[in-house]
C-alpha cells in the first residue's frame, strides 16, 4: 500500500539532504535523457550523411542525364524544324507535279459551246493555280451558259464588252489538281 | 497521487514526544535510533493538563521536534463511493458531504484530512482544531520547532506495510484504550477503538470485532500483531485468551521496537 503521509504540523521543514538526493536523480535523469537524445540525433546524423553520400552520385547522375535531355530536346526541335521545311519543299514540289495543264485544257473544251472562241489563255502552276482566259461569244446567252458552268470554280469577271459582231469577256477561275 | 511529499521531503524530527493514555514518553533519536527514552507518568498534552507541559518542555531541546499521538484525539473513518472523482476538490466536497451525514458536530471545528485507499475507497481522518492550536502554542512559547504531528496508528500502518508478513489486523493497545486496525491486501478497511478494561472484556471486544469484519467486510482475520505500550506481560495473557478464539498472534519484530516512532528503527 502506498504509505499515508499525514503530518499536521504548520510549521514542517524540507530534508535538505533527501531534496538534494532528489534533485540530483531528476538532474542525471535530464542528462541521462539528454545523452539519450544527443546519441538518437548523432546516429540520426550519421545515417544522413551515409544516405547523403549515397544519394550524391544518383544525382550528380541525374543532373548529367537532365543536361542530356535538354541537349536531345534541343536536338530535336532543330530536326524537327529542318524536316518540316524539307518536308514542306517536298509538298510543295509534290503539289507542282501533280498540276495538270492537260486536265484544265480539256475542261476549258468541254465547257466552251459552239462559237466561243478562246482569245488569249494563262495557266500559272502556282498556290494561286488560277486560269485567265479572255474569250469572244456570238451571243450573251453563250457567256451566260458558261459563266454558269464556271461558277463553282470562283469564277470572277474582270470585264465584258460588246461589239458589232460579238461579245468579248476577260475571266478567270480556279480550278483544283486532280487527286490521285 | 500527492507530489509535494515525493519532491519535497520533510525533515524527520530528532526529538519526539508520543503522547499516551495519562502519560508522556519522550524519545530522542540519533543516526535513525532512540538514544534516549523518558517516560513521563500522570503528564498528558491535553488542553486541561497545560500546567503539566513545563515538565515535558524540561526535558526537550530547542532542536526539531515531534508529537506522536494515539488514536485519542483522531477520528477514523472510511467512506465508499460508487467512482471516485479525480479532482481533489470534488472528492473533498464528496467526502464532506457523506462526514456530515454521519459526524453530529460541526466539521469546522475539526482538521479533516482523508485519503485515496482504492477507485472507490476513502479513508477519513478528523482532528480536533483547538488541540492542535493548543499544541503549536506550547512549543512556540517554549521557543521549540515543532515540525510533526502525526498519529502512532498511521505510522505503524506505514511500517507494516514495508512489512513481507502482514498480519489480517494490528492492536495497538495503550494504558486505557485499544485500536484494532484491520488491512486487506496492504489496506486498511476497518478501525475501531474501544476503552480497555478487564483482560477478559477486551478479549471479547476483539473477538467480536473479529466476527463484525467478517460479517460486514468479508475478511476472515486470523493473525495479528499487539503494538503494546504496556508491559510486556500484558499483551501475553491477552494473546492467550485470543488464542482460544483461533487467532494467531504474529511477532511484530520485524516491525520494530517503536514502529509508532517515525525514523526510529
Amino acid at each position: 500500500m502506498k504509505k499515508i503521509h499525514y503530518n499536521l504540523a504548520r510549521e514542517r521543514k524540507i530534508n535538505g539532504r533527501a531534496f538534494a538526493a532528489i534533485l540530483a536523480v531528476l538532474l542525471l535523469a535530464l542528462v541521462a535523457l539528454n545523452g539519450v537524445t544527443a546519441a538518437n540525433l548523432a546516429r540520426l546524423h550519421k545515417q544522413q550523411r551515409l544516405e547523403e553520400n549515397e544519394i550524391q552520385p544518383l544525382a550528380r547522375k541525374m543532373e548529367i542525364n537532365k543536361q542530356q535531355m535538354l541537349e536531345h530536346k534541343k536536338k530535336i526541335a532543330v530536326w524537327k524544324k529542318t524536316w518540316s521545311r524539307e518536308l514542306a519543299f517536298a509538298n510543295s514540289l509534290i503539289q507542282q507535279k501533280s498540276f495538270s495543264f492537260i486536265a484544265r485544257l480539256n475542261f476549258l473544251e468541254k465547257i466552251l459551246g459552239p462559237g466561243m472562241r478562246i482569245l488569249s489563255l494563262s495557266i500559272a502552276n502556282d498556290a494561286q493555280g488560277r486560269v485567265t482566259l479572255s474569250i469572244t461569244a456570238l451571243a450573251q446567252n453563250q457567256l451566260m451558259a458558261l459563266y454558269k458552268k464556271l461558277l463553282p470554280y470562283e469564277l470572277v469577271i474582270d470585264h465584258e464588252n460588246q461589239s458589232r459582231e460579238s461579245y468579248l469577256a476577260k475571266l478567270s477561275f480556279r480550278m483544283e489538281n486532280e487527286k490521285k | 497521487m500527492d507530489l509535494n511529499p515525493l519532491l519535497l521531503p520533510e525533515r524527520l524530527p530528532r526529538q519526539i514526544i508520543y503522547a499516551g493514555d495519562r502519560y508522556c514518553e519522550v524519545f530522542i533519536l540519533a543516526q535513525k535510533r532512540i538514544v534516549q527514552r523518558t517516560r513521563l507518568d500522570g503528564v498528558t498534552l491535553a488542553e486541561t493538563d497545560g500546567d503539566r507541559w513545563p515538565e515535558i518542555a524540561s526535558r526537550l531541546q530547542p532542536q526539531d521536534t515531534g508529537v506522536v499521538l494515539n488514536s485519542e484525539p483522531f477520528i477514523f473513518n472510511f467512506f465508499e463511493f460508487d467512482r471516485l472523482p479525480w479532482s481533489r476538490k470534488l472528492l473533498r466536497e464528496l467526502v464532506e458531504w457523506k462526514l456530515q451525514k454521519i459526524f453530529p458536530e460541526n466539521i469546522a471545528a475539526y482538521d479533516h484530512q482523508f485519503f485515496r485507499l482504492n477507485r472507490k475507497r476513502v479513508f477519513s481522518i478528523l482532528a480536533k482544531r483547538s488541540f492542535l492550536e493548543h499544541l503549536e502554542t506550547l512549543f512556540r512559547e517554549s521557543r521549540i520547532p515543532l515540525i510533526f504531528i502525526g498519529s502512532s496508528t498511521l505510522e505503524i500502518m506505514n511500517r507494516m506495510s514495508r512489512l513481507k508478513t502482514v498480519p489480517d489486523f494490528f492492536m495497538e493497545i495503550d494504558e486505557a484504550s485499544c485500536s484494532l486496525v484491520f488491512q486487506h491486501q496492504g489496506r486498511p478497511v476497518y478501525i475501531r477503538k474501544f476503552k480497555i478494561a478487564s483482560r477478559l472484556e477486551t478479549a471479547a471486544e476483539i473477538s467480536r470485532t473479529v466476527q463484525f469484519v467478517k460479517s460486514s467486510y468479508g475478511c476472515q482475520a486470523r493473525s495479528y500483531f499487539i503494538i503494546d505500550h504496556r508491559q510486556q506481560d500484558a499483551a501475553d495473557s491477552l494473546a492467550a485468551e485470543l488464542a482460544a478464539e483461533n487467532l494467531t498472534r504474529l511477532s511484530a519484530a520485524a516491525a520494530g521496537k517503536t514502529p509508532f516512532i517515525p525514523g526510529s528503527q
